[in-house]
């Protein structure tokens, strides 16, 4: 049978995402393995959202809130916006791809820092629309060649701040700057997915003051500091005529019932998040010593993970440390050849990880 | 800053869910009973701390459990957030205007032609027979098409098509392109046709976890075809969400659907309930659609449907009225437990 996919389907490499811990243990035939693969929580998430989980399973037989009423009123509470600039989605990836349905049509296009999250790359192709990439310099996101790759064409921008995979980011100033470059009819989607954990009090932090320009969309999500990577639940924030347009191309009930109660119980759980963050901070600045120790260059980072130049092919480097059950993920596909990127872990899996790395860069036959 | 096909497009509305009063919720098709009580067992014992991981992309547990259900293989099944996204992935995989119309029901679910109008497809609504049942052979007279789609039992008629209807109009549909049936209310006394797939390889049957599984709020739908059929939704998937379906729906899914003595019980309830709401209206001079569905589409002589919405949402019930030429003298009352629908038989007697 001859299937009619669009040609733009065809045409997209698929997102790899980190495989599961699950599969790779059976692979391997390896137990007990350390994930610092996908930027997760190694604390997991809240016990209040369990116990909110817990308490609200009665109602499973109902559809969820397709109006997401409870949480959205919380994070409306928190940031000081109104609900009505605020969308929740099936993970931020939710977001992303509708924000591309609705704004770009056939031959339009968008641009994007490369490399950042592939994500972006995906949805503008599945939506018909053309990805523009506009190089780092270096490991930082150039605002410059972003605001210059800017056409006549373009419907939006995307940019990833602290950047994924390079844990790079920019500051306030250099972001007012560019957006004076950007024209008016153009959407700025800010993703934030790490944005708990910059340390740099000049970064820009797109909430600070949330809807200071019309065309600004941040996201975040509950999957990175909030352990909720199971869940499945991002947001945006954004003017309204914009939350309005996305409101008809989702899907009405996008976000189940569960998944709902549990992130609007980790939104409460202010001390938990905070012990989350500095877990995970503690583990960055310990890695990146233990690493620079052994001789390697740590990126800098303001997130929960950082890129490493192990200096040897990083996808053999990934291979080996999979016998010892660590799992971090190589940064070939991103042009990035002698790299891992890896996220701090607790304080044990941290330790595995540095131990297992030395066993495998001292095997001369991956240096050689 | 909006994109032209952003104009035309007239989004689904979802029946609604009232926040502020008590009512009897009989308007969006939920099971009114619970789901099996292993899902309550899982829960208590679940690891939160596997929420910190990412989903599995592939689905690998879940799939093999509805294998084994539908006695299929793996690779013939794909698992979406709830059957409207495995619809949308769907229509994104399989059809287009270059082949000609997309062919569906006039009287249906409503997404079938926000869908279209989102992804651009050219659709061709076919009427309903005299009956209010779906004609088949108009699928056959209309040319070229670049598809078919229709819900079996129907939506909102909850009339159902036999299987050797169905296998006859497979046999007689062209075989390059892809025939949907959306079997979300199979289960209330269909047969599933699931069994065809093995046999044509253009057909896709979509399933949901919304309405006989009681698990609407876990957002769970499945499609089983050939396996080819099933790549490419994957490979819609991928360029949409990586893990459209969560760590604890996936568990709550696998377990629920191992529990057959369960759910046979709570549908025989259903089924009960219908025939006895049928049986109830029409002896009070309303005409009710033969249902195999867990709703029933009825009407009453001299009433308006939007009248009798009005008249028992005053009472309490909420029920659904569809604004539209063709069926505005209807409502559609979905079935709940059996003291819910003699509480609204008593209301229907009280007040029209």
């Amino acid at each position: 049978m001859k299937l009619s996919i669009p040609e733009q389907i065809l045409s997209i490499a698929p997102y790899e995402p980190g495989k599961p811990i699950e599969e790779i243990e059976r692979e391997y035939g390896i137990k007990k393995s350390v994930k610092l693969a996908s930027n997760e929580n190694p604390l997991g998430p809240s016990p209040m959202a369990a116990a909110a989980v817990l308490e609200n399973i009665g109602n499973m037989h109902r559809y969820p809130d397709g109006a997401w009423h409870q949480l959205r009123s919380k994070l409306a509470e928190k940031y000081g916006v109104s609900t009505d600039t605020i969308i929740i989605g099936n993970g931020s990836d939710d977001i992303i791809a509708i924000l591309c349905h609705a704004f770009l049509a056939p031959g339009d296009n968008a641009v994007m820092p490369f490399p950042s999250f592939l994500m972006y790359d995906i949805s503008v192709r599945a939506a018909g629309g053309i990805p523009v990439r506009a190089p780092l310099n270096g490991m930082a996101i150039d605002l410059d060649a972003v605001a210059g790759a800017i056409t006549p064409g373009t419907r939006m921008v995307f940019l990833t701040n602290p950047n994924n995979p390079t844990g790079s980011h920019f500051s306030r100033n250099d972001f007012q700057r560019f957006l004076k470059a950007v024209p008016e009819n153009v959407l700025v989607v800010v993703d934030e997915a790490y944005a708990e954990f910059v340390r740099d009090p000049d970064a820009y932090n797109a909430l600070e003051t949330p809807l200071a320009d019309p065309r600004i969309v941040c996201l975040r999500t509950f999957s990175k500091a909030y352990g909720l990577a199971g869940f499945r639940v991002g947001y945006g924030i954004m003017d309204p005529s914009v939350a309005d347009v996305l409101h008809r191309v989702r899907q009405p009930f996008n976000v189940n019932s569960l998944a709902q109660v549990a992130a609007a119980a980790a939104l409460d759980d202010v001390a938990f998040l905070e012990k989350s963050v500095s877990v995970m901070l503690q583990g960055v600045d310990f890695l990146e010593a233990e690493l620079t120790a052994m001789g390697l260059v740590v990126h800098p980072t303001q997130a929960n993970f950082f890129l490493v130049d192990v200096k040897a092919d990083a996808s053999r480097v990934f291979q080996e440390l999979l016998k010892y059950g660590v799992i971090v993920r190589a940064m070939g596909a991103y042009g990035f050849d002698t790299c891992l990127r890896v996220n701090a872990g607790l304080e044990s899996e941290n330790k595995t990880f540095i131990a297992a790395l030395k066993q495998v860069l001292n095997d001369s036959d991956i240096n050689g | 800053m909006f994109s032209e096909r952003m104009k035309n497009l007239s989004p689904y509305v979802p029946g609604e869910q009232p926040r502020n009063r008590k009512f009897v919720k009989l308007n969006t098709n939920e099971n009114p009973y619970p789901p099996s009580p292993d899902v309550q067992e899982l829960l208590k014992g679940f690891d939160a701390g596997k929420l910190r991981l990412y989903p599995d992309p592939l689905f690998t547990d879940l799939r093999q459990v509805i294998a084994d259900r539908y006695h299929i293989d793996p690779k013939q099944v794909f698992v979406g957030n709830g059957s409207d996204e495995v619809l949308a992935f769907a229509f994104y995989a399989f059809f287009d205007s270059i082949n000609g119309d997309l062919l569906f029901p006039e009287h249906t679910y409503s997404f079938y032609p926000v869908y279209c109008d989102f992804h651009g497809i050219n659709y061709k609504k076919l009427p309903l027979k005299g009956d209010f049942s779906i004609d088949l052979s108009g699928f056959l007279a209309s040319g070229k098409t670049s598809g078919v789609i229709f819900p079996n039992p129907n939506a909102p008629t909850g009339m159902l098509i036999e299987l050797a209807a169905i296998e006859e109009l497979m046999e007689k549909l062209p075989k390059d392109r892809v025939v949907l049936i959306d079997e979300a209310y199979i289960d209330f006394g269909g047969e599933s046709a699931v069994s065809l797939i093995g046999r044509f390889k253009n057909l896709l049957v979509v399933k949901t976890y919304s309405k006989s599984l009681s698990l609407a709020g876990i957002r769970i739908g499945f499609a089983m075809g050939d396996e080819k059929l099933i790549d490419a939704l994957f490979a819609v998937k991928d360029s949409f969400n990586s893990y459209p379906a969560d760590v604890l729906s996936l568990a709550i899914a696998e377990i629920a659907m191992k529990d057959v003595a369960y759910y046979d019980g709570i549908t025989e309830r259903i089924i009960k309930s219908r025939e006895t709401l049928t049986r109830e209206l029409a002896a009070l001079g309303w005409e009710v659609l033969p249902s195999k569905a867990n709703f029933v589409f009825a009407r009453k002589e001299g009433l308006d449907g939007r009248e009798i919405y009005d008249r028992l949402r005053e009472e309490g019930f909420l029920v659904r009225h569809f604004n539209t030429d063709g069926i505005r003298d209807f409502v559609r009352i979905t079935i709940g437990t059996e003291e819910m629908t003699e509480g609204l038989t008593r209301k229907i007697k009280e007040i029209f």
